[in-house]
């Protein structure tokens, strides 16, 4: 291992497992990672902008609606916002499972409105706009954004930070790697190097950068 | 800056606070996946919210001069 990479790497345990993890729930891949600090903040930011959205949108911002395309104008009637608010995971995959098993889940839970779909045809998702009409496109908003803000969580969860290590992150990095050393008894492991089930793993930021 | 201020006293604050919570967590985030430690990531996450919130005010500011 060349030194700028050495110097660029992080520690990262079993990155897949982790993406999956961070997938399933904000921050939960780095917890698993041991990145405690940067779980925890990725799930206290995430979360509540979540549940924010969901609460301000009256708890109907966050449905799945994926009608037959017949042609170029549907296009624009399908609920594409769940294609971002779906990276939040868990707490947003009821929507998916009622849809396509064509079940809803509990009385009206993330349920899609009831046609007519346009909004001047005075469908259900009409009635829902007309209830809270700023709070409802805000709370789309605030959904769709954390699910893409996971998204960003997930890639550093499987791969890592994306700049290069400044030097007082390379310091808590190599005190970390140390005390964890001194625990485990283990000697000869370089910064930024972790053998996790027998294979190394590392993240070089600087490729990403 | 000043201008910016005095451009969002225009406008009604209530739903102003509405962009807070977002900026507040996009910028953590965005900057948590670029560092490791605590220390740059906050750093980095309070330059990402001040170049935010002066984007945002630089276009409201386009959009009143626009619609004025």
């Amino acid at each position: 291992m060349s030194e700028d990479s050495e110097r660029n790497a992080v520690e990262l345990k079993n990155p897949l497992w982790a993406a999956g993890l961070a997938l399933l729930i904000p921050g939960l891949g780095h917890l698993y990672q041991g990145r405690y600090a940067k779980g925890l903040l990725f799930m206290f930011c995430i979360l509540p902008t979540f549940f924010l959205g969901w609460s301000l949108g009256g708890g109907k911002v966050v449905y799945a609606e994926f009608r037959p395309v017949r042609g170029f104008s549907d296009l624009f009637e399908q609920r594409w916002h769940y294609v971002g608010q779906f990276w939040v995971g868990l707490p947003a995959w009821p929507a998916l499972v009622q849809t396509v098993f064509n079940e809803p889940l509990g009385e009206d839970f993330m349920t899609a409105p009831e046609p007519p779909f346009q909004a001047n045809e005075g469908g259900e998702e009409a009635d829902w706009i007309e209830r809270a009409p700023e709070y409802y496109e805000l709370g789309t908003v605030y959904t769709l954004i954390a699910g893409i803000l996971n998204l960003l969580v997930i890639f550093d969860a499987a791969g890592g930070p994306i700049l290069p290590l400044r030097k007082e992150e390379e310091d808590d990095e190599v005190a970390k790697q140390g005390e964890s050393g001194a625990v485990g008894g283990g000697k000869g492991k370089s910064p930024g190097e972790a053998r996790v089930g027998g294979a190394t793993t590392t993240a070089k930021g600087a490729s990403r950068a | 800056m000043i201008a910016a201020l005095l451009l969002l006293a225009q406008f009604p604050m209530n739903r102003m606070w509405f962009a807070v919570p977002l900026i507040i967590s996009v910028s953590l985030v965005y900057a948590g996946t670029r560092h490791e430690a605590m220390r740059p990531i906050l750093r980095h996450a309070v330059s990402c919210a001040v170049w935010m919130t002066g984007f945002i005010a630089a276009i409201m500011l386009l959009l009143w001069l626009l619609g004025g």
